[in-house]
């Protein structure tokens, strides 16, 4: 018994010395401001005076801003028009590779772009994209197409950083999908040749199913980072031109560093983490009704 | 239409797939390298020019003259390399420790502490960011390397991961070694970590990487040119510097100047960087 005891406090002793700085960080840089943000929330911050509570003005004032609105229907459009981008692509770029020869090379290739900065990309495509010395209107007018002025035109704005953000995020989850393919025991394919079935019907039963664990991933993963972006459309756009690219990170950034306004920046921090969490959670919810785990 | 013909059909298909993505994906690189080497009466062309007439290297030492803004240019690699290697260091030297007691030791509160860490993970930067600001300014680190670097000297994220990556190492070792009278820093050091090696290659990568390419948090803790990373430095050519024409040559060439090291350490790394990305979390 005594010895019992003995080994527990060792062990306790052991444990919270070797986690103690790691929980440290945790708890200043992580836990603390998580609970300092949702005070902040509902406070008015100045710099003077410090803060007062002012209730859940900051969340009213929220539903009546309309860059808020603006920036929030910016996100579902930048949402759409990339997630499903995104997934067709790397699929398609997983399973071509996946049957050919020579896959490392490409494989580095077209992960290049995921380890690059942001800010470079954001500057490489501003380039691209110049509407006059570009080379994708050069390219565009190669094939009859007049391009459109892109990044300086309202209509095209958005669709332009999709593709930017498609390109730079592709190669990374091309190799997920990849890993995922080679999951795929060989058998099954086997079994389906014996059967005589033809290449869409094995990518319908077989591989897409096989899949579905990836594409849950993907899908959530895919959702939270669009839904924050920040980088790209801060030095692609910089939210313009006139608000079309405005996204509720840049939001957030406007608030808290140019207007100082500190507690209204935290509801919306917080007004966002709400509706990526609720998306998050119905999605978990119902990704058991179409993602296959079993072997 | 017999099986041999639509094989190789299928396969030329595949090839033309593999390649045109390829060149999408290549192309801008491509492009961003031209670019760096034409003379400045040949980057805005229309049509524009691909390959410049002369070999003009003077884009790159022009991108840190003082005509163009960016005087500092080493500073913010100096700067960027420091804040780098002292947060992968941090990061794998708690997270280690953290990640081994997590896996190994059962102290009192250890489920409840790591449940602490799993919702901590969940929270977007975006929330603590505001906090975590005026924290560093109560502190009085704005514009000085303590901001850029002590809060991502560690953190939750590598603890998980390395705690999970720990879990799959057998346990019969350590058993060994604790018959022989090894305490448990002897195994977390003599055992753990050199068996630990590819989790803590990828944590290592990651954090550099994310370190390295960090934007938003140096954007608002610094206010100095000299204490600007490399792509803050590297933002701040596009959006201010004073001249009306853009000089999209030299911008080329830092941006080049930008993407090299990584792209460096990524070609020689490449087998950790994509095994490191199934440990993330696809996986159990």
């Amino acid at each position: 018994m005594n010895l019992r005891l003995n080994r527990r406090w060792r062990d306790n002793i052991a444990g919270y010395s070797f986690i103690a700085i790691n929980l440290a960080w945790v708890l200043i840089f992580t836990f603390y401001p998580v609970c300092r943000s949702f005070i902040l929330s509902f406070q008015e911050w100045n710099p003077i005076e410090g803060s007062k509570f002012i209730g859940l003005d900051n969340y009213k004032e929220i539903l009546q801003d309309w860059v808020f609105g603006i920036a929030f229907k910016n996100a579902l459009y930048y949402a759409l028009l990339t997630i499903p981008a995104g997934l067709v692509l790397a699929i398609v770029l997983a399973i071509a590779l996946h049957r050919i020869k020579g896959r490392t090379l490409f494989r580095t290739l077209y992960f290049s772009p995921s380890i690059c900065s942001s800010v470079a990309i954001a500057i490489i495509w501003t380039w691209l994209y110049n509407s006059q010395y570009g080379l994708i209107n050069d390219l565009l007018g190669h094939v009859g197409i007049k391009g459109p002025g892109w990044l300086i035109d309202p209509r095209w704005a958005m669709p332009a950083v999709s593709i930017t953000v498609v390109w730079a995020g592709c190669g990374y989850w091309m190799v997920m999908f990849l890993a995922g393919l080679q999951d795929i025991p060989e058998v099954y394919y086997d079994a389906a040749k014996v059967d005589g079935a033809t290449s869409l019907q094995v990518f319908r039963f077989i591989t897409l199913p096989m899949l579905t664990p990836t594409i849950f991933f993907y899908l959530t993963m895919a959702f939270i980072t669009v839904w924050y972006q920040f980088d790209l459309v801060y030095v692609m756009t910089g939210g313009g031109p006139v608000n079309s690219t405005i996204m509720p990170a840049l939001v957030i950034y406007e608030a808290a560093f140019r207007d100082f306004r500190m507690g209204y920046a935290a509801a919306v921090a917080w007004v966002m983490f709400a509706i990526t969490f609720i998306i998050t959670f119905l999605h978990f919810k119902i990704s058991g009704r179409w993602t296959f785990y079993g072997r | 239409m017999n099986g041999k013909t639509k094989s190789t059909i299928i396969v030329s298909i595949l090839w033309l797939i593999v390649l045109g993505g390829a060149i999408m994906v290549f192309l801008p690189f491509l492009w961003m390298v031209l670019t760096s080497f034409k003379p400045p009466d040949e980057v805005m062309t229309i049509p524009p020019k691909w390959i410049p007439s002369k070999f003009y290297w003077q884009n790159y030492p022009f991108v840190w003259s003082y005509k163009f803004g960016a005087p500092l240019w080493w500073r913010y690699y100096f700067n960027s390399v420091i804040v780098a290697v002292t947060q992968v260091s941090g990061v794998l030297l708690t997270s280690s420790l953290a990640a081994y007691a997590f896996a190994r030791i059962n102290f009192f509160a250890r489920d409840t502490i790591f449940m602490l860490y799993l919702a901590t993970m969940m929270i977007p930067g975006t929330v603590t960011l505001i906090p975590l600001y005026l924290l560093i300014q109560r502190f009085g680190w704005l514009d000085k390397y303590q901001a850029l670097i002590i809060p991502g000297l560690a953190g939750a994220y590598g603890t998980f991961l390395l705690r999970q990556f720990f879990m799959t190492i057998p346990q019969e070792l350590e058993d060994a070694a604790y018959v022989d009278g090894a305490s448990r820093f002897y195994t977390y050091w003599k055992i753990i970590l050199p068996l630990g090696k590819p989790g803590l290659t990828a944590l290592g990568l990651f954090t550099f990487m994310g370190s390295w390419n960090s934007f938003l948090w140096p954007l608002i803790v610094t206010t100095s040119d000299k204490m600007r990373t490399l792509p803050l430095g590297l933002s701040m050519l596009r959006r201010t510097g004073g001249w009306v024409r853009i000089e999209w040559g030299a911008l080329m060439a830092a941006s080049t100047m930008a993407i090299i090291p990584i792209l460096i350490l990524f070609i020689c790394a490449q087998e950790y960087f994509i095994g490191g990305i199934s440990l993330t979390g696809m996986k159990e």
